[in-house]
C-alpha cells in the first residue's frame, strides 16, 4: 500500500468510534423517535404502530402553535439580550482588557458553567422567590416585595443567564482576530466610535455573531430547566410540553411528533439563514 | 492592548456582566452556612448542613455515582473525540 493510501485508512479508522457512536447513540434514537411519532398511544402508555399523521395534525392545533411559538419568542429574546449583554463585554475582554489578565477573565467567565445548571437554577429560585433574597432585603429595607418567580420575567432571566457565555466566547474568538489597524484607521477617516462600530467592526465579525446566536437558540427553543423550575406551571413552553407528554400524560408518539415539529423549526431557520450561516463557516 | 487605552463605560458593564454571573453561586454558597433552615434572613454561621451532607450515606453514594459516570464519560468522549479530530483535522481524508 502506498504511504498516501495507508494514512487514509488510518484515519478512517480514527473516525470509526466517532462515526459508530453517532449512529448508535444519536441516528437510530432519532430514527425511533420519528417512527414513533407516526403511531399512537397504547392503552398502558406505549406505542401503537400504526402510521399515520395524526399526531402532526394534533400539533398544529392553536393550543400546541401557541407554546411553540412562545418557545420560538423566548429563544429569539434570549438571543437578542444574550447579544446586548455579552457584545459589550466580548468587546471590552478582546480590545480592552490587560493582556496578562485576559485568559484568566476568560476561565474566570466559563467557570460558572461548570457547576450544575441544576444548581444554578435553584440559586435564582432562592433569590427570586416571595421570601427570597431580594425580597426580604427589600423587606428590611421598608420597600414592597416583588413577584419575581414564576413567571416569564424569571424564566428569561434564568435562560440568558445560562446561555451568556455561549454567546460571549464566539464573540470573543471573532474580535480578537479584528484588525485594530482597521479601526485606526476608520478614526483618522473622521469616524464616530459608534460608526466605527456599525461600519467596520460589526460587518467583520459577523462569523462570530451567527455562531454565538445559533449557540443561544437552538437550545433555548428546547429548553426546560429555566421554564419549568422558574416558570412555575403557569408558564408553559416546548420544552415542558415535551417533557409532560412523555411523563405525566404517558402519551410518546405525540411527544415525539412535537420534538419533531422543533427539529423541523431549526431546519427550517437553517435553510432560510444558509446563505449568512455559510459566510460564517468559510470565516 | 498595550497603548494604555481605556474604555470605563464597557468596563463598568463587564463588571456588572461578571457579578451576575456569579452573584447567584457565591449568595447560594454563603448562604450555605446560614443557621436559618426556612428563609433566606441571616440567623447565624452554621456548618451543620455540611455535617449532615458528610454523614448522609445516600448523599455519599450519589456522590460516588456522579463521580463515576463523569469519570468514564470524560475518558471515553477525550479519546474518541481526539481520534476522530486527528482523522478530520490532519486532512488525510481528502484525495492527495
Amino acid at each position: 500500500m502506498t504511504q498516501a493510501r495507508s494514512r487514509r485508512t488510518a484515519a478512517l479508522l480514527l473516525l470509526l468510534p466517532c462515526l459508530l457512536v453517532l449512529v448508535a447513540l444519536f441516528v437510530a434514537p432519532q430514527g425511533m423517535v420519528f417512527e414513533a411519532s407516526l403511531g399512537r398511544r397504547s392503552a398502558y402508555g406505549g406505542v401503537v404502530h400504526d402510521w399515520s399523521a395524526a399526531n402532526y395534525a394534533r400539533a398544529m392545533q392553536p393550543l400546541y402553535l401557541g407554546i411553540l411559538a412562545r418557545s420560538v419568542g423566548l429563544a429569539a429574546i434570549t438571543t437578542v439580550a444574550c447579544l446586548a449583554l455579552g457584545l459589550p463585554v466580548a468587546y471590552w475582554l478582546a480590545l480592552f482588557a490587560p493582556e496578562r489578565h485576559r485568559n484568566g477573565l476568560l476561565v474566570l467567565m466559563i467557570l460558572p458553567f461548570w457547576t450544575s445548571f441544576l444548581v444554578r437554577m435553584y440559586a435564582w429560585v432562592f433569590l427570586l422567590r416571595s421570601e427570597g433574597l431580594v425580597n426580604v432585603t427589600l423587606g428590611a429595607l421598608g420597600l414592597p416585595a416583588l413577584s419575581l418567580l414564576y413567571n416569564d420575567f424569571a424564566v428569561l432571566l434564568g435562560q440568558v443567564y445560562g446561555e451568556l457565555p455561549f454567546m460571549i466566547l464566539p464573540l470573543f474568538v471573532s474580535l480578537e482576530k479584528l484588525d485594530r489597524s482597521l479601526l485606526e484607521a476608520a478614526a483618522d477617516r473622521g469616524a464616530t466610535p459608534l460608526r466605527a462600530l456599525l461600519r467596520v467592526t460589526l460587518p467583520l465579525i459577523r462569523p462570530g455573531i451567527v455562531a454565538g446566536c445559533v449557540l443561544v437558540f437552538v437550545p433555548s427553543l428546547g429548553a426546560y430547566l429555566a421554564p419549568d423550575l422558574l416558570g412555575g406551571a403557569r408558564t408553559v413552553y416546548a420544552g415542558s410540553l415535551i417533557q409532560s407528554q412523555f411523563a405525566v400524560a404517558r402519551d410518546m408518539p405525540f411527544g415525539a411528533a412535537l420534538s419533531f415539529v422543533l427539529t423541523l423549526i431549526v431546519l427550517a431557520l437553517l435553510v432560510v439563514f444558509r446563505r449568512p450561516l455559510k459566510a460564517a463557516q468559510e470565516a | 492592548m498595550g497603548d494604555g487605552k481605556r474604555a470605563p463605560a464597557l468596563g463598568s458593564l463587564t463588571i456588572l456582566a461578571y457579578l451576575f454571573l456569579y452573584a447567584p453561586i457565591l449568595v447560594l454558597v454563603a448562604f450555605s452556612f446560614n443557621e436559618s433552615r426556612l428563609t433566606a434572613e441571616w440567623k447565624g454561621f452554621t456548618l451543620e448542613w455540611y455535617a449532615r451532607l458528610l454523614d448522609s450515606p445516600q448523599i455519599r453514594l450519589s456522590l460516588r455515582n456522579s463521580l463515576l459516570v463523569a469519570a468514564v464519560t470524560t475518558a471515553v468522549a477525550t479519546a474518541i473525540g481526539t481520534a476522530a479530530a486527528l482523522a478530520l483535522g490532519r486532512g488525510t481524508l481528502r484525495r492527495a
